[in-house]
Protein backbone atom coordinates (compact mmCIF):
# COMPACT_ATOMS: atom_id res chain seq x y z
CA UNK A 1 0.00 0.00 0.00
CA UNK A 2 2.77 2.60 0.88
CA UNK A 3 4.67 1.46 -2.62
CA UNK A 4 1.28 2.24 -4.60
CA UNK A 5 1.47 5.71 -2.58
CA UNK A 6 4.70 6.55 -3.46
CA UNK A 7 4.47 5.36 -7.27
CA UNK A 8 0.42 7.96 -7.41
CA UNK A 9 3.14 10.75 -5.47
CA UNK A 10 5.52 10.18 -8.01
CA UNK A 11 3.17 10.18 -10.95
CA UNK A 12 2.00 13.56 -9.62
CA UNK A 13 5.15 15.30 -9.52
CA UNK A 14 7.09 14.06 -12.79
CA UNK A 15 4.95 16.27 -14.72
CA UNK A 16 6.01 19.27 -12.59
CA UNK A 17 9.88 18.38 -12.89
CA UNK A 18 9.57 18.27 -16.83
CA UNK A 19 8.00 21.70 -17.02
CA UNK A 20 10.76 23.25 -14.54
CA UNK A 21 13.10 21.51 -17.04
CA UNK A 22 11.31 23.09 -20.10
CA UNK A 23 11.28 26.01 -18.61
CA UNK A 24 14.68 26.15 -17.79
CA UNK A 25 15.40 24.94 -21.19
CA UNK A 26 13.68 27.91 -22.35
CA UNK A 27 15.13 30.71 -20.57
CA UNK A 28 18.38 29.29 -21.77
CA UNK A 29 17.16 29.55 -25.49
CA UNK A 30 15.86 33.31 -24.61
CA UNK A 31 19.25 34.39 -23.12
CA UNK A 32 21.19 32.64 -26.59
CA UNK A 33 18.40 34.60 -28.79
CA UNK A 34 19.08 37.70 -26.57
CA UNK A 35 23.14 37.44 -27.30
CA UNK A 36 22.82 37.00 -30.29
CA UNK A 37 20.28 39.95 -30.89
CA UNK A 38 23.28 41.90 -29.33
CA UNK A 39 25.71 40.60 -31.61
CA UNK A 40 23.87 41.14 -34.24
CA UNK A 41 23.29 44.86 -33.29
CA UNK A 42 26.91 45.28 -32.71
CA UNK A 43 27.72 43.87 -36.23
CA UNK A 44 25.34 45.95 -37.95
CA UNK A 45 26.69 48.96 -36.16
CA UNK A 46 30.41 47.47 -37.19
CA UNK A 47 29.66 47.74 -40.84
CA UNK A 48 27.79 51.23 -41.10
CA UNK A 49 30.33 52.54 -38.98
CA UNK A 50 33.23 50.80 -41.34
CA UNK A 51 30.70 51.85 -44.80
CA UNK A 52 30.76 55.52 -43.21
CA UNK A 53 33.99 55.66 -43.57
CA UNK A 54 34.79 54.17 -46.08
CA UNK A 55 32.66 56.82 -47.41
CA UNK A 56 34.48 59.63 -46.16
CA UNK A 57 37.88 57.80 -47.25
CA UNK A 58 36.35 58.33 -50.81
CA UNK A 59 35.37 61.52 -50.40
CA UNK A 60 38.63 62.48 -49.53
CA UNK A 61 40.07 60.75 -52.50
CA UNK A 62 37.80 62.12 -54.55
CA UNK A 63 39.09 65.68 -53.27
CA UNK A 64 42.71 64.68 -53.07
CA UNK A 65 42.60 63.71 -56.99
CA UNK A 66 40.79 66.98 -57.69
CA UNK A 67 43.55 69.16 -55.79
CA UNK A 68 46.11 67.35 -58.15
CA UNK A 69 44.58 67.91 -61.18
CA UNK A 70 44.14 71.38 -59.85
CA UNK A 71 47.90 71.37 -59.65
CA UNK A 72 48.88 69.89 -62.57
CA UNK A 73 46.84 72.53 -64.49
CA UNK A 74 48.64 75.11 -62.52
CA UNK A 75 52.21 73.46 -63.38
CA UNK A 76 51.20 73.46 -66.85
CA UNK A 77 50.19 77.12 -66.60
CA UNK A 78 52.81 78.06 -64.68
CA UNK A 79 55.05 76.64 -67.08
CA UNK A 80 53.01 78.26 -70.07
CA UNK A 81 53.86 82.04 -68.61
CA UNK A 82 57.78 80.94 -68.05
CA UNK A 83 57.83 79.76 -71.29
CA UNK A 84 56.38 83.21 -72.48
CA UNK A 85 58.89 85.12 -70.11
CA UNK A 86 61.61 83.43 -71.58
CA UNK A 87 60.51 83.84 -75.30
CA UNK A 88 60.43 88.08 -74.49
CA UNK A 89 64.46 87.52 -72.93
CA UNK A 90 65.15 85.91 -75.90
CA UNK A 91 63.52 88.60 -78.21
CA UNK A 92 65.29 91.44 -75.82
CA UNK A 93 68.47 89.85 -76.27
CA UNK A 94 67.90 89.43 -80.39
CA UNK A 95 67.26 92.76 -80.17
CA UNK A 96 70.18 93.79 -78.40
CA UNK A 97 72.62 91.95 -81.17
CA UNK A 98 70.68 93.52 -83.90
CA UNK A 99 71.26 96.77 -82.49
CA UNK A 100 74.61 96.45 -81.91
CA UNK A 101 75.12 96.61 -85.85
CA UNK A 102 72.41 98.72 -86.81
CA UNK A 103 73.58 99.34 -90.17
CA UNK A 104 73.17 95.88 -91.59
CA UNK A 105 69.72 96.00 -91.44
CA UNK A 106 66.82 98.14 -92.39
CA UNK A 107 65.39 100.47 -89.83
CA UNK A 108 61.89 99.45 -90.82
CA UNK A 109 63.24 95.81 -90.12
CA UNK A 110 64.40 96.85 -86.63
CA UNK A 111 61.19 98.73 -85.80
CA UNK A 112 58.72 95.78 -86.50
CA UNK A 113 61.43 93.68 -84.64
CA UNK A 114 61.04 95.64 -81.81
CA UNK A 115 57.24 96.08 -81.82
CA UNK A 116 56.89 92.05 -82.23
CA UNK A 117 59.05 91.74 -79.42
CA UNK A 118 57.33 94.57 -77.38
CA UNK A 119 54.22 92.57 -78.40
CA UNK A 120 55.53 89.28 -77.08
CA UNK A 121 56.46 90.34 -73.65
CA UNK A 122 53.17 92.51 -73.38
CA UNK A 123 51.81 89.00 -74.01
CA UNK A 124 53.78 87.17 -71.15
CA UNK A 125 53.81 90.31 -68.90
CA UNK A 126 50.15 89.82 -68.83
CA UNK A 127 49.98 85.80 -68.48
CA UNK A 128 52.39 86.41 -65.19
CA UNK A 129 50.20 88.80 -63.78
CA UNK A 130 46.92 86.69 -64.31
CA UNK A 131 48.72 83.65 -63.17
CA UNK A 132 49.56 85.78 -60.03
CA UNK A 133 46.23 86.29 -59.71
CA UNK A 134 45.21 82.83 -60.31
CA UNK A 135 47.22 81.07 -57.40
CA UNK A 136 46.90 84.14 -54.78
CA UNK A 137 45.58 83.32 -51.30
CA UNK B 1 -49.77 -1.51 -40.27
CA UNK B 2 -47.85 1.24 -38.43
CA UNK B 3 -45.06 -1.50 -37.46
CA UNK B 4 -44.74 -2.61 -41.19
CA UNK B 5 -43.64 1.35 -41.98
CA UNK B 6 -41.44 1.68 -39.27
CA UNK B 7 -39.62 -1.44 -40.29
CA UNK B 8 -39.50 0.06 -44.34
CA UNK B 9 -37.51 3.32 -42.68
CA UNK B 10 -35.03 1.93 -40.32
CA UNK B 11 -34.54 -0.22 -43.77
CA UNK B 12 -34.43 2.87 -46.31
CA UNK B 13 -31.99 4.37 -43.56
CA UNK B 14 -29.70 1.35 -42.90
CA UNK B 15 -29.21 0.94 -47.11
CA UNK B 16 -28.33 4.66 -47.10
CA UNK B 17 -26.26 4.56 -44.46
CA UNK B 18 -24.52 1.89 -46.05
CA UNK B 19 -24.58 3.48 -49.72
CA UNK B 20 -23.10 6.43 -47.96
CA UNK B 21 -21.01 4.35 -46.03
CA UNK B 22 -19.21 3.09 -49.28
CA UNK B 23 -18.99 6.02 -51.07
CA UNK B 24 -16.86 7.82 -49.00
CA UNK B 25 -14.40 5.25 -47.98
CA UNK B 26 -11.52 7.18 -49.18
CA UNK B 27 -8.59 5.73 -51.97
CA UNK B 28 -5.65 4.37 -50.68
CA UNK B 29 -2.70 6.46 -50.68
CA UNK B 30 -0.29 5.88 -53.40
CA UNK B 31 3.55 5.34 -52.94
CA UNK B 32 5.53 8.27 -51.03
CA UNK B 33 7.85 10.55 -53.76
CA UNK B 34 11.40 9.82 -52.72
CA UNK B 35 12.92 12.78 -55.03
CA UNK B 36 10.56 15.14 -53.41
CA UNK B 37 12.59 18.55 -52.74
CA UNK B 38 11.05 21.20 -51.26
CA UNK B 39 11.13 24.75 -52.38
CA UNK B 40 10.69 28.07 -50.38
CA UNK B 41 7.91 29.89 -51.29
CA UNK B 42 9.32 33.37 -49.84
CA UNK B 43 12.38 34.52 -49.08
CA UNK B 44 13.46 36.78 -46.02
CA UNK B 45 15.01 38.86 -48.42
CA UNK B 46 11.57 39.69 -49.96
CA UNK B 47 9.82 42.52 -49.09
CA UNK B 48 11.14 46.05 -48.24
CA UNK B 49 10.84 45.48 -44.33
CA UNK B 50 11.97 41.97 -44.86
CA UNK B 51 15.74 41.22 -43.34
CA UNK B 52 18.51 39.73 -45.12
CA UNK B 53 20.59 37.25 -44.00
CA UNK B 54 23.24 40.04 -43.12
CA UNK B 55 20.23 41.81 -40.38
CA UNK B 56 19.58 45.22 -42.94
CA UNK B 57 15.97 45.99 -44.20
CA UNK B 58 15.25 45.54 -47.87
CA UNK B 59 14.90 49.52 -47.53
CA UNK B 60 18.48 49.86 -46.24
CA UNK B 61 19.97 47.65 -48.64
CA UNK B 62 18.26 49.40 -51.53
CA UNK B 63 19.50 52.78 -50.32
CA UNK B 64 22.87 54.30 -51.54
CA UNK B 65 25.15 57.36 -50.56
CA UNK B 66 25.82 59.37 -53.76
CA UNK B 67 28.66 61.03 -54.57
CA UNK B 68 29.06 63.96 -57.14
CA UNK B 69 32.41 65.45 -57.54
CA UNK B 70 31.31 68.24 -59.56
CA UNK B 71 33.50 71.48 -61.27
CA UNK B 72 34.56 73.24 -58.37
CA UNK B 73 32.73 70.92 -55.50
CA UNK B 74 32.59 67.72 -53.92
CA UNK B 75 28.58 66.93 -52.43
CA UNK B 76 26.74 64.00 -51.49
CA UNK B 77 23.04 63.13 -51.44
CA UNK B 78 20.82 60.03 -51.38
CA UNK B 79 19.49 57.84 -53.90
CA UNK B 80 17.43 54.05 -54.21
CA UNK B 81 17.48 51.41 -56.32
CA UNK B 82 14.71 50.70 -58.30
CA UNK B 83 16.19 47.67 -60.37
CA UNK B 84 19.30 46.51 -60.22
CA UNK B 85 21.10 49.00 -62.79
CA UNK B 86 19.20 51.98 -62.10
CA UNK B 87 18.51 54.54 -58.90
CA UNK B 88 16.34 57.29 -58.08
CA UNK B 89 17.67 60.45 -56.47
CA UNK B 90 17.00 64.48 -56.87
CA UNK B 91 18.70 66.34 -59.72
CA UNK B 92 19.76 68.89 -57.26
CA UNK B 93 21.98 65.73 -56.48
CA UNK B 94 23.46 65.13 -59.69
CA UNK B 95 23.36 68.70 -61.12
CA UNK B 96 26.77 70.03 -62.78
CA UNK B 97 29.22 66.68 -62.18
CA UNK B 98 31.72 65.49 -63.44
CA UNK B 99 31.86 62.11 -62.06
CA UNK B 100 29.08 60.50 -59.96
CA UNK B 101 29.60 57.09 -57.87
CA UNK B 102 27.35 55.70 -55.50
CA UNK B 103 28.20 53.57 -52.04
CA UNK B 104 25.92 50.64 -51.12
CA UNK B 105 25.46 49.74 -47.32
CA UNK B 106 27.96 47.19 -47.16
CA UNK B 107 30.39 49.70 -48.89
CA UNK B 108 30.77 48.75 -52.44
CA UNK B 109 31.44 51.57 -54.55
CA UNK B 110 29.92 51.94 -58.07
CA UNK B 111 30.49 54.22 -60.80
CA UNK B 112 27.56 55.61 -62.30
CA UNK B 113 27.47 55.50 -66.24
CA UNK B 114 24.64 58.23 -66.57
CA UNK B 115 22.12 60.44 -65.38
CA UNK B 116 19.04 61.82 -66.24
CA UNK B 117 16.79 65.38 -64.97
CA UNK B 118 13.81 66.31 -65.51
CA UNK B 119 12.23 70.18 -64.90
CA UNK B 120 9.11 69.02 -63.98
CA UNK B 121 10.36 68.21 -60.31
CA UNK B 122 13.63 67.53 -58.75
CA UNK B 123 13.96 63.90 -59.67
CA UNK B 124 16.96 62.58 -61.41
CA UNK B 125 17.32 58.80 -62.92
CA UNK B 126 21.06 57.05 -62.31
CA UNK B 127 22.27 53.97 -64.24
CA UNK B 128 24.83 52.18 -63.34
CA UNK B 129 26.96 48.93 -65.27
CA UNK B 130 27.59 47.05 -62.24
CA UNK B 131 24.83 46.12 -59.88
CA UNK B 132 23.71 47.37 -57.45
CA UNK B 133 22.54 45.03 -55.26
CA UNK B 134 19.28 42.68 -54.81
CA UNK B 135 16.74 44.70 -52.79
CA UNK B 136 14.85 47.07 -55.16
CA UNK B 137 11.78 50.11 -54.07
CA UNK B 138 8.17 48.74 -54.47
CA UNK B 139 6.22 51.90 -55.13
CA UNK B 140 3.06 52.53 -53.81
CA UNK B 141 -0.05 53.65 -56.28
CA UNK B 142 -1.34 56.28 -54.27
CA UNK B 143 0.38 59.56 -52.67
CA UNK B 144 0.55 59.02 -48.91
CA UNK B 145 -2.21 61.30 -47.38
CA UNK B 146 -2.21 63.96 -43.95
CA UNK B 147 -1.31 61.84 -41.06
CA UNK B 148 0.20 58.77 -42.34
CA UNK B 149 3.26 58.03 -40.52
CA UNK B 150 6.59 57.41 -42.95
CA UNK B 151 9.95 56.32 -42.33
CA UNK B 152 13.26 58.22 -44.09
CA UNK B 153 16.07 56.14 -44.71
CA UNK B 154 19.02 58.20 -45.71
CA UNK B 155 22.43 59.39 -44.97
CA UNK B 156 22.15 62.69 -43.53
CA UNK B 157 25.33 65.12 -44.11
CA UNK B 158 27.00 62.13 -46.00
CA UNK B 159 27.37 60.14 -42.77
CA UNK B 160 26.02 57.03 -41.69
CA UNK B 161 23.10 55.18 -43.06
CA UNK B 162 20.18 56.69 -40.98
CA UNK B 163 16.48 55.55 -40.65
CA UNK B 164 14.03 58.40 -39.45
CA UNK B 165 10.60 58.43 -38.65
CA UNK B 166 7.79 61.36 -39.26
CA UNK B 167 4.21 62.13 -40.06
CA UNK B 168 2.67 63.16 -43.40
CA UNK B 169 1.88 66.91 -42.58
CA UNK B 170 -0.16 67.21 -46.03
CA UNK B 171 0.06 68.87 -49.94
CA UNK B 172 1.77 72.22 -50.32
CA UNK B 173 2.97 74.17 -53.23
CA UNK B 174 6.56 73.50 -53.71
CA UNK B 175 8.54 75.85 -51.38
CA UNK B 176 11.78 76.23 -53.46
CA UNK B 177 9.18 77.42 -56.57
CA UNK B 178 10.67 74.84 -58.87
CA UNK B 179 8.34 71.91 -59.27
CA UNK B 180 5.14 71.65 -60.92
CA UNK B 181 2.34 70.53 -59.23
CA UNK B 182 1.90 69.28 -55.89
CA UNK B 183 4.40 67.98 -53.32
CA UNK B 184 4.14 66.47 -49.77
CA UNK B 185 5.68 68.33 -46.22
CA UNK B 186 6.69 65.95 -43.45
CA UNK B 187 7.80 66.39 -40.07
CA UNK B 188 10.57 64.07 -40.46
CA UNK B 189 13.84 65.38 -39.50
CA UNK B 190 16.48 65.72 -42.72
CA UNK B 191 20.13 67.41 -43.42
CA UNK B 192 21.56 68.24 -46.12
CA UNK B 193 22.99 64.50 -47.49
CA UNK B 194 19.39 63.04 -47.44
CA UNK B 195 18.01 64.74 -50.15
CA UNK B 196 16.95 62.12 -52.94
CA UNK B 197 15.90 59.30 -49.67
CA UNK B 198 13.40 57.40 -50.15
CA UNK B 199 10.55 58.08 -48.24
CA UNK B 200 8.31 54.67 -47.41
CA UNK B 201 5.15 54.06 -45.85
CA UNK B 202 3.94 51.76 -43.23
CA UNK B 203 4.06 48.81 -45.50
CA UNK B 204 7.54 49.84 -47.06
CA UNK B 205 6.33 51.01 -49.97
CA UNK B 206 8.20 54.40 -51.25
CA UNK B 207 5.25 57.03 -51.61
CA UNK B 208 7.75 59.88 -52.20
CA UNK B 209 11.41 61.17 -52.24
CA UNK B 210 13.19 63.49 -50.16
CA UNK B 211 14.40 66.88 -51.81
CA UNK B 212 14.31 69.87 -49.19
CA UNK B 213 13.62 70.95 -45.82
CA UNK B 214 12.97 74.32 -44.13
CA UNK B 215 13.64 76.40 -41.17
CA UNK B 216 11.00 74.70 -39.10
CA UNK B 217 12.49 71.61 -39.74
CA UNK B 218 9.70 70.42 -42.16
CA UNK B 219 11.07 68.44 -44.75
CA UNK B 220 9.58 67.88 -48.10
CA UNK B 221 8.76 65.25 -50.52
CA UNK B 222 8.53 64.73 -54.26
CA UNK B 223 5.22 62.19 -54.03
CA UNK B 224 5.33 58.97 -55.73
CA UNK B 225 2.62 59.88 -58.42
CA UNK B 226 5.23 62.34 -59.96
CA UNK B 227 7.88 59.50 -59.69
CA UNK B 228 5.39 57.04 -61.42
CA UNK B 229 4.65 59.39 -64.21
CA UNK B 230 8.36 60.33 -65.08
CA UNK B 231 9.38 56.44 -64.62
CA UNK B 232 5.82 55.95 -67.19
CA UNK B 233 7.22 58.31 -69.23
CA UNK B 234 11.04 58.70 -70.37
CA UNK B 235 10.43 61.68 -72.79
CA UNK B 236 10.21 64.22 -69.62
CA UNK B 237 13.86 62.81 -68.43
CA UNK B 238 16.76 64.65 -70.34
CA UNK B 239 20.14 63.04 -70.51
CA UNK B 240 22.92 65.38 -67.82
CA UNK B 241 26.12 66.52 -69.57
CA UNK B 242 28.86 66.68 -67.50
CA UNK B 243 30.44 69.99 -66.58
CA UNK B 244 34.03 70.92 -67.96
CA UNK B 245 36.90 69.74 -65.86
CA UNK B 246 37.18 72.63 -63.61
CA UNK B 247 39.00 71.31 -60.87
CA UNK B 248 38.85 72.72 -57.09
CA UNK B 249 40.80 75.76 -56.47
CA UNK B 250 41.16 77.72 -59.24
CA UNK B 251 37.30 79.03 -59.52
Amino acid sequence: MGAARRRAHADRIRPGRAARGERAALAEANQQIDLLDDQLTASKDTVLRLQAQNAQWGDDAAYAQEQILALEELTVEASSVANSLSRCIEGHEQLVTYLQTPDDYEPEELESFRASVDELCTAATDAHLDFQQSVAP
Amino acid sequence: MRRTRQATVAAAVAAALALAGCAYVPAEPGELPSDFVPSPTASPGDGPGALSPDGFTAAQRMTVRVRNVGCGFISTGTGFALDAHTLVTNRHVVTNSKLITVTTYDGRTITATAAAATTVADIAIITTEESLGNAFARRAQEDPAEGDVITVVGYPNGGRLTTTTGVVLGPTTDPLGGAVGTVFATSASVEQGSSGSPVLDESGDVVGVIYAKNFSNQSFIVPVSTLNTLLEENALLVPETPCSNTPMGLT
